[in-house]
């Protein structure tokens, strides 16, 4: 295997060498074929792939959109048959897409511009129920206050779905000395759902959910602080509060980054360093965001951040054709 | 249905017969029962699985799937090639006008099926583009239509060649029912693997689902094709293929259309499942967006466009049916109705081609319902504590005794301390054995038998029952109702599950399936009989039936969690809501077709209604019961994959979890046992109904 390899490479190289003085200007662009672009279940990262989608026309590329499952996606991704995806949650992509970046199947191009942290929130109402919130430390008192049938006495905490990779709050419970219990939510839309039927039921839930996400410009929601997170905490239990455990801590931040297929960088050079200049923010992420999922159309919204944000990107793509 | 025939169940109870060796059997099987279970508290080491050396077939099957990856490039030509037809069609439904498209497709439902069904089409056709989702409309037609014809000319040739060659027909009938029980969540990872990625994994996924109705439906109507038929044939000096496609397909053709209707259907449910990989833009994609959201309204209007499509088809194709049969000759009036349409559609469709009018439908009339969430939260603030009670009553006094057991139960509430738990605990067991031995001399050893599993298991609950015990009683089960063969098979799956490391999310899916299949009989039994009974309530009861069976699962879940939160409960509700259907359908079917000679002689002998209905139709009934039931247990396995999205252990998360850690031996694994569990409850059913029958014709 690594013989042919190895010979492969040589002979791709050695395609090059004699390949590359005669296409020396074309190579800046690179292939004419389309760009797959991959679409994600989620309203953000929609966002995302359809303005980065917008730049890579504007330099004259052909982009499809293809929609594709968050987890499915990755395979493709590192056959080639997706080119691009955009936002991809590196703490909770699971541990398939790191085997892969590591097996070099995968390229992380470079980080959104999106700061994503995870954590626990609540309804703000349940303020009034549990004193001493937003700190952790009146979680202490309060698990009956979370607490339901399936698990009393404890307080109850719906966490991420088993398949979005360990957020490590049984861990952190036991590190702070909570009497809660960690239930999986099964999807995005039923962590949704319960935030919701909370507030109208006027139940308190405790939840682990994920910023930036439009849901915050529509409940009122709060997060639980925590010490700030460090890099020991997770690995030497007589960092923080609690001398004898690890996460004794807040969540470690969620790089967001945009991957792509190994290839691109030599098929479509150009696209390439047009998406290593992307960068959006939290808060115009999310302003387009509760646009879309207020009804507005998604292309529309695209549309909108493109016109606004002309000379922005005009200098990424100038920055990428020098 | 209408093919089954229903032995006269007689009046008399025959069991006396064998009744002796029966005995024997059951008090035997008593002992061993109690001898497990002392074992089992008094060396509690030997029933943790932990204890056992578990196979890795998890990575096994990956194994060979890195062997196999030589095939990808092959594959992925195949794949392709079975992508085209689907590629071209939904590029042509694409670029056609809306107003083009329209009139062709109502026009072309006219031809083949008449009025009503036009009609319907028509109506379906408004709401796609009412809903503002025309192209993705189009894009699930097309995938649905090329998985139909697929599916249909596949399964059309395997039921032939499985018809003529008997050796195949054992190995296809075990294939077909893995390919039908097994969670497509399953095989998708696997599929991506080998086909790469693009609309030809969906479309693939779709075939193997969709397949076995055809299959089955074929193999069935050629076997019940009258031998004096074929030999007439023969004698007639038909070539085989002459005689398969001149006498007995057409013999054959009302059960091979009625696989084809059911392949139609299964075609459908397969869209939100090709939507999960991706790649098509569809109707399903936005289903799945909408339940993201928790946007209950949007997620509604846009299923019903595939319950309606589904609809559509379904008139469509039945009606065709009815209409072309050869007897049936066009009367002259009609024949000119025909080409003026014909004509005029012609003219209209160029009209559109050449000049391409927008159609555009103004936003502000597309069909919305956000007035269901809105509802929704109003009725969640008004009765938040009731539904909490409602939950509570359920969950302590059903769920938790059949999950964790009594026993836990009792030796977790704070006021038990161990001792007084241990004492109570002797207590509770001499007073079961005592009413067991009551039960075997009282009434007989079976009813003793029973009696003492089902307390074992409320005792331990679903989850803790040693292994070794839920394997003995299966098999025994097994071994009472369908002889050594199936025991065997029945500790061959528990075995496998066992052995490799699924027992504990198997367990729990039993629990969580059971429950649901207990609740399914208990509410859709009285409603069938009412069904069958009324003819007021028939006609509300259908559409519901069709509306619930077609309409993606996932639909279901957003509101039933809204209302009673994430956990097992809702699960629960979202199996009940699914493979309450089967129940209803079968117990309707069953009642009705007690043939009414039966009903008379009993009223004759002069029989009160309710002894009518207790000794002449339920038991004539029994056997499409019977089939109701196993059919609600495989429609609750297949909702129980989708149930983890609300938080529901078992093998539906293990699959979800294999999925996200890029492991497909280990989703694949999960399916399979899922797969075993569905065949298992199918083989004992089905021979129960066949001691059913048979005693009775003793």
């Amino acid at each position: 295997m690594t013989l042919g390899s190895r010979r492969n490479f040589h002979a791709a190289a050695l395609l090059c060498a004699i390949a590359l003085p005669e296409y020396a200007v074309a190579a800046e662009m690179g292939s004419t074929d389309p760009i797959k672009m991959a679409m994600n279940e989620w309203t953000s990262q929609n966002i995302l792939a359809q303005v980065a989608g917008r730049l890579l026309s504007k330099a004259g590329y052909v982009v499809e959109y293809v929609t594709a499952g968050s987890n499915t996606q990755l395979t493709p991704l590192s056959a080639g048959e997706l080119t691009v995806a955009m936002e991809i949650w590196t703490v909770n992509s699971g541990p398939a897409f790191e085997q892969l970046v590591d097996e070099g199947k995968i390229t992380i191009v470079g980080p959104t511009g999106l700061e994503g942290k995870g954590g626990w929130v609540y309804p703000k109402f349940a303020e009034g129920l549990c004193p001493g919130l937003p700190k952790w430390e009146a979680l202490k008192d309060c698990s009956g206050v979370f607490s339901t049938i399936e698990t009393y006495p404890q307080g109850q905490l719906i966490d991420f779905p088993p398949d979005w990779g360990n957020t490590y709050s049984a861990e952190r419970f036991t590190a702070f000395g909570l009497d809660f219990k960690s239930v999986s939510g099964g999807s995005e839309g039923a962590i949704t759902a319960a935030l919701r039927s909370s507030i109208a039921a006027k139940k308190p839930v405790l939840a682990y959910f994920w910023w930036p996400h439009p849901i915050f410009a529509e409940l009122e929601l709060a997060h639980v602080e925590m010490p700030a997170w460090a890099a020991e905490c997770e690995t030497d239990p007589s960092w923080g509060i609690n001398p004898s455990a690890t996460y004794d801590c807040d969540e470690r931040p969620n790089a967001i980054v945009i991957a792509a297929w190994p290839g691109m960088k030599d098929k479509w050079p150009r696209a390439y360093e047009i998406l290593e200049q992307f960068r959006i923010d939290n808060d115009e992420d999310m302003r387009l965001a509760h646009e879309v999922e207020n009804g507005a159309k998604l292309g529309a919204v695209a549309d909108e951040w493109m016109t606004k944000h002309a000379t922005q990107w005009r200098a990424w793509l100038d920055h990428a054709s020098k | 249905m209408s093919d089954r025939a229903i032995n006269f169940p007689s009046l008399v109870n025959n069991n006396k017969m064998g009744s002796a060796i029966r005995e024997y059997y059951w008090a035997i099987a008593s002992g061993i029962l109690v001898l497990l279970i002392c074992v089992h508290q008094q060396f509690p080491g030997i029933s943790q699985i932990e204890n056992l050396t578990l196979l890795p077939v998890g990575r096994w099957i990956d194994a060979v799937f890195s062997v196999l990856l030589v095939l990808k490039p092959v594959l992925q030509i195949v794949g392709q090639i079975v992508s085209f037809a689907y590629e071209q069609l939904a590029l042509l439904l694409q670029a056609l006008p809306i107003p083009f498209t329209l009139i062709a497709l109502v026009s072309a439902a006219f031809f083949l099926a008449g009025t009503g069904p036009a009609v319907v089409v028509l109506g379906v056709l408004m709401y796609c583009i009412a809903s503002g989702y025309w192209s993705q409309s189009m894009t699930t037609l097309a995938l649905a239509v090329v998985a139909i014809v697929y599916s249909s000319i596949i399964g059309f040739w395997v039921g032939v060649l499985g018809h003529r060659r008997p050796f195949l027909r054992s190995w296809i009938e075990p294939a077909l029912d893995v390919m039908q029980t097994m969670p497509t969540f399953a095989y998708l990872i696997p599929l991506l693997l080998f086909f790469g990625f693009g609309p030809s994994v969906g479309l693939i996924a779709s075939v193997i689902f969709a397949a076995p109705p055809m299959i089955r439906n074929t193999m069935l109507g050629l076997r019940m094709v009258p031998s004096a038929i074929s030999e007439v044939a023969l004698m007639a000096g038909a070539t085989p293929w002459q005689r398969l496609w001149l006498a007995e397909v057409p013999t054959a053709r009302s059960q091979i259309m009625i696989g084809l209707n059911q392949t139609t259907m299964a075609a459908f449910s397969m869209v939100i499942v090709a939507a999960l990989i991706g790649g098509f833009n569809d109707i399903g994609w936005e289903v799945l967006s909408s339940i993201r959201q928790a946007r209950v309204g949007d997620s509604i209007v846009t299923g019903m466009v595939i319950v309606l499509l589904a609809v559509a088809l379904d008139r469509v194709t039945i009606a065709a049916i009815s209409h072309s049969s050869p007897t049936a000759k066009i009367p002259q009036r009609e024949r000119f109705l025909r080409w003026a349409l014909a004509i005029l559609t012609v003219l209209i469709g160029m009209w559109c081609l050449v000049y391409r009018p927008e159609v555009s439908w103004p936003d502000s009339w597309a069909i919305s319902a956000q007035g269901v969430d809105e509802w929704l939260s109003g009725f969640i603030t008004k009765y938040a504590s009731t539904l909490a009670e409602i939950k509570a009553t359920f969950f302590f006094y059903f769920l938790l005794p059949l999950k964790i057991g009594v026993g836990k139960l009792l030796a977790g509430s704070q006021m038990a301390t161990q001792q007084y738990y241990q004492m109570n605990a002797a207590y509770l067991i001499v007073a079961l054995l005592g009413i067991s031995v009551l039960l075997a001399i009282a009434v007989s050893t079976r009813a003793s038998f029973w009696f003492m599993f089902a307390s074992a298991t409320l005792y331990f609950g679903l989850t803790g029952l040693p292994w070794f015990v839920m394997t003995f009683a299966v098999s025994a089960l097994a071994f009472h109702l369908g002889g050594r063969r199936l025991a065997a098979f029945a500790a061959l799956v528990l075995g496998f599950i066992l052995l490799t490391g699924q027992w504990e999310s198997a367990s729990i899916s039993i629990y969580i399936c059971g429950a649901g299949v207990i609740i399914s009989i208990l509410i859709g039994t009285p409603i069938g009989i009412l069904a069958a009974k009324s003819h007021f309530v028939a006609p509300i009861v259908r559409p519901v039936c069709d509306f619930f069976q077609s309409i993606p699962l996932f639909v279901f879940l957003i509101p039933v969690l809204m209302l009673f939160g994430v956990g097992d409960f809702t699960g629960l509700l979202a199996i009940v809501a699914y493979s309450i259907i089967p129940i209803v359908r079968y117990t309707e079917e069953g009642l009705r077709q007690v043939p009414e000679v039966q009903r008379e002689a009993a009223i004759a002998c002069g029989c009160t209604p309710r002894q009518v209905f207790l000794n002449v139709e339920l038991p004539a009934a029994m056997p499409v019961l019977l089939l109701g039931i196993n059919q609600a247990v495989l429609f609750s396995l297949a909702m129980l994959a989708i149930a983890s999205l609300v938080g529901t252990a078992g093998l539906g998360q293990t699959i979800y979890v294999a999925l996200s850690k890029n492991q497909p031996g280990i989703g694949l694994l999960a399916g399979i046992c899922m797969a075993l569990i569905g065949i298992l409850a199918d083989r004992i059913l089905r021979a129960s109904t066949r001691l059913g029958t048979l005693s009775e014709a003793n």
